[in-house]
């Protein structure tokens, strides 16, 4: 028994051996291969990675299936396209040389994320100022990750059994270079070299002139710590960002040493290479621009957006910072999220005298540049809206006069600036006719279509009538007048029918407006009822009105208007005007009266002359007189003798005899004039009564 | 008869009548009544909504009759109000063929006027008459 046992441990001995010796080379003292790493850092963040994998030749020749060429053929096809590789068994060892190389930060990280599958954290900082300086380097994945694709091939084909694949790969060490000096860091790399000077604050101040220049000043305050620390080095470091033509100096405040670089009268370009220089970056962006279009023309505003880079600065904890605006006497700053809309106005600086803080904060290094947005507005305030409204001869159009009587006079520049951004707003062209008076320049735009004028109806001059035109415009006339109580008000008239009013509105106000006049249809009434309504609104030309800022209106009605009905309580009837005012920002007026028809009275008095005259015919003719006559003979036959003698001008009626003679006229046909009794001739136009000849029988 | 064409006021009179007719005739050529309209003020002021119904397009009168029948017709256009008066524009068509009028109604209690609303009214043209649009 005991010699079969023997035996049998005997014959399987060589297989134990090996088994154990597997073992030990496998999971003892090393791996498959060893990887070590070397992460190589330019200063503009360029580098490479270079990982060596180093193999045993015994290891490999007992535990790798297949040759090296069997691998190196599965390398250049499958290699990832991040990563270059080569392969090289020099000193007996084999080694494969995987490189990762990469032209930014940015493409580090992309490549990696490539290799991975997923994004890695991947942080380098290599400041080089007088506030930080060294590297710091973190990451969170190891060059064992990288490499995952190539321990998958391995064992994919095989070349290694599925078992062994944690012991293919086993990390070396890991090195980071940079600027020729290499420090040993653990697999993930994570590297702080760092040596630090902080500031107190910066401050960044921007005086806007009314000229549209700017000018700059930088204050940085330093702590007493930094300057015992690196003084010299700091003073060099400060005086050299001084741009040519700024101005520097250095002073104390409370235990701060305060350096303090300026420049005036800078355009937007010059102070953006000021930021340049000051600030030691070229990340720098300045915009300013004249955004008055998008206001009322009454309103002067420019916006200033700066975007500034504040890393060279940096330390390692976060800087406060301010930005601070001053501006020209009459104009003031906002901060603006979007540079045409002013937000917050900031408040009063308490550290440089007619200053306003509108932003600050605090930065910290790699987290980009500050931006800061600021809008400047002046505006004119409209102190009294004057409108006028008026319906032209023949009732066929309107004209309405509205006065901006603003509550300060603006300087010449501006006048002709107000002037123009109306005019562009009304439409009217720069080549148009200018009046020759500066005081009052006044442009007119005939825009009106003279071709088709529709047919003018010879109505009641007090009537609306509605004619439809093609490319009708009304016609604007826009001024500017400062009289002589000193106040300027500029006024825009608009000549037109109601729809043309109403489109030269809404392109000159910014809404269209209502315009409504109608009468009573009955053409016979001496007094007609009218109603008239207008509604008008004047948009972001009354965005900035006094506090005592009122609409004088007026409209004028018909002739012997009378009002029965107004919306507008206050609403007065002065002859044939009508006026009211509103304390609002728009007109909105209903008016309902009466008033005299003209082709109503024509009518009737063209009757009541016809009347008369027929009346008056009527009586030369002596109709009435025959009508009279018959009714007075009816009466007194038979004529008694001794009756009274006829009247006047009356032949007297012979009773009883027979035939009667032919009664004579009681008036001169010609004339009219009553007839003397047994007169023949009339005694005022001498006319023969032919009656008196016949009965004479002569 | 032979007098009469002597005598001036003959011509005087004559003159004035033909005046007095080219003036009405003229005053109502140039500002014709709309008659829908002028029929919607009377069916106003009478309270009567068979009236009113007939200013709408014969195609909506009989769906109007039976909303007034079901008390749901236009009620409110015969309720408790004044006199009221219609003065309005000439109708206007606009380009799309859409005819408007805008017209202001006021009404008047004890001779006085009260109230004044300005409306855009659409009118529709239906075998050469007009009707109000809509309700």
């Amino acid at each position: 028994m005991k010699k079969d046992t023997v035996s049998r441990l005997q014959n399987r001995l060589p297989v134990f051996l090996a088994a154990v010796f597997l073992m030990l080379v496998l999971a003892g003292c090393s791996a498959g291969s060893s990887v070590d790493t070397t992460l190589v850092l330019n200063s503009d963040l360029s580098g490479v990675r270079q990982m060596t994998v180093t193999i045993d030749q015994k290891v490999f020749e007992q535990n790798f299936n297949g040759t090296v060429e069997n691998i190196n053929a599965l390398l250049e096809t499958q290699c990832p396209p991040e990563l270059t590789w080569s392969y090289s068994d020099a000193d007996g060892n084999m080694r494969y040389c995987v490189s990762l190389e990469f032209s930014s930060l940015d493409d580090y990280r992309a490549k990696v994320a490539a290799i991975l599958g997923s994004d890695p954290q991947i942080n380098i900082s290599v400041p080089d100022s007088i506030w930080a300086s060294g590297i710091s380097v973190e990451e969170s994945f190891t060059s064992l990750d990288l490499l995952n694709w190539m321990k998958d091939l391995l064992v994919n084909n095989q070349f290694v059994d599925a078992s062994n694949a944690g012991y293919i790969f086993n990390a070396g060490s890991t090195d980071v270079t940079y600027q020729d000096q290499s420090y040993t860091t653990g697999n993930y790399i994570n590297l702080n070299q760092m040596s630090y000077v902080s500031l107190d604050a910066i401050h960044i101040l921007t005086q806007i002139n009314e000229d549209g220049s700017y000018n700059r000043k930088v204050v940085v305050r330093i702590p007493g710590a930094s300057m015992n620390q690196k003084s010299e080095e700091i003073q060099a470091y400060l005086n050299g960002v001084v741009p040519a033509g700024a101005k520097a100096e250095w002073g104390e405040d409370g235990g701060l040493t305060v350096f303090t670089v300026s420049a005036e009268n800078l355009t937007a370009q010059q102070l953006a290479e000021f930021d340049r220089a000051v600030f030691d970056t070229e990340d720098v962006t300045v915009n300013g621009a004249d955004v008055s279009e998008s206001y009322s023309p009454f309103t002067f505003a420019n916006s200033l957006s700066e975007s500034i880079n504040l890393d060279g600065y940096l330390s390692d904890r976060a800087l406060p910072y301010s930005y601070q605006v001053k501006t020209a006497d009459s104009y003031t700053a906002y901060w603006s999220d979007d540079g045409v809309n002013g937000g917050n106005a900031g408040y009063d600086s308490q550290d440089f005298s007619g200053y306003k803080v509108l932003r600050e904060g605090t930065q910290s290094r790699n987290n980009g540049p500050v931006t800061f947005s600021v809008l400047v507005q002046k505006a004119y305030g409209v102190r009294e809206l004057k409108v006028e409204t008026e319906r032209t001869a023949f009732g066929s159009g309107w004209k309405r006069t509205s006065s901006f009587v603003l509550d300060a006079v603006p300087s010449e520049e501006e006048q002709a600036a107000i002037l123009e951004r109306m005019q562009a707003r009304a439409g009217i062209e720069e080549d148009q006719e200018t009046g020759e008076d500066s005081s009052e320049p006044e442009t007119d735009s005939d825009e009106t279509n003279s071709g088709e004028t529709g047919s003018e109806d010879v109505s009641d001059p007090g009537e609306e009538t509605e004619t439809k035109e093609e490319s009708d415009h009304a016609k604007v006339t826009v001024s500017g007048e400062t009289d002589k109580d000193g106040v300027y008000s500029l006024t825009v008239v608009q000549k037109g029918k109601a729809e043309e009013l109403s489109q030269s509105s809404e392109t000159i106000f910014g809404s269209a407006d209502q315009i409504f006049y109608g009468v009573d249809r009955g053409f016979a009434k001496v007094k007609r009822a009218d109603a008239f309504s207008e509604k008008v609104r004047f948009g972001n030309l009354l965005s900035n009105t006094t506090d005592d800022f009122k609409i004088s209106y007026t409209a004028k009605m018909g002739l012997f208007s009378q009002m029965s009905y107004c919306s507008v309580d206050s609403a007065q009837m002065d002859g044939n005007k009508l006026s009211a005012v509103f304390y609002g920002k728009e007109i909105d007026i209903d008016y309902a009266g009466t008033k005299l028809n003209l082709w109503g009275l024509l009518f009737w008095i063209l009757i009541v002359v016809g009347i008369v005259s027929v009346v008056i015919l009527l009586v030369k003719l002596q109709v009435f007189g025959k009508m009279f006559k018959k009714a007075g003979g009816a009466k007194a036959a038979p004529a008694a003798p001794g009756t009274a003698p006829a009247a006047p001008g009356t032949v007297p009626e012979a009773s009883g005899t027979a035939p009667a003679a032919p009664k004579a006229a009681m008036f001169c046909e010609k004339c009219g004039t009553p007839r003397v009794a047994g007169s023949r001739f009339c005694e005022k136009c001498g006319a023969k009564f032919e009656d008196a000849v016949s009965q004479d029988g002569q | 008869m032979k007098k009469i064409w002597k005598q001036p006021f003959f011509y005087i009179a004559c003159i004035s009548f033909l005046l007095a007719i080219c003036v009405g005739v003229v005053s109502s050529v140039s500002q014709p009544k709309v008659s829908v309209l002028e029929k919607w003020e009377k069916g106003v002021n009478k309270g009567s909504q068979k009236i009113l119904i007939s200013c709408f397009p014969p195609e909506q009168q009989a769906l109007l009759t039976g909303m007034a029948a079901l008390g749901a017709g236009l009620e409110d256009m015969t309720g408790d109000m004044g006199k009221v008066t219609l003065i309005y524009s000439q109708p206007v068509e606009d380009e799309d063929g859409n005819m408007t009028v805008v017209v202001a109604a006021l009404e008047y209690r004890d001779g006085q006027c009260v109230d004044l609303d300005v409306e855009h009214m659409e009118l529709t043209e239906v075998n050469g008459k007009l009707y109000l649009s809509d309700f």
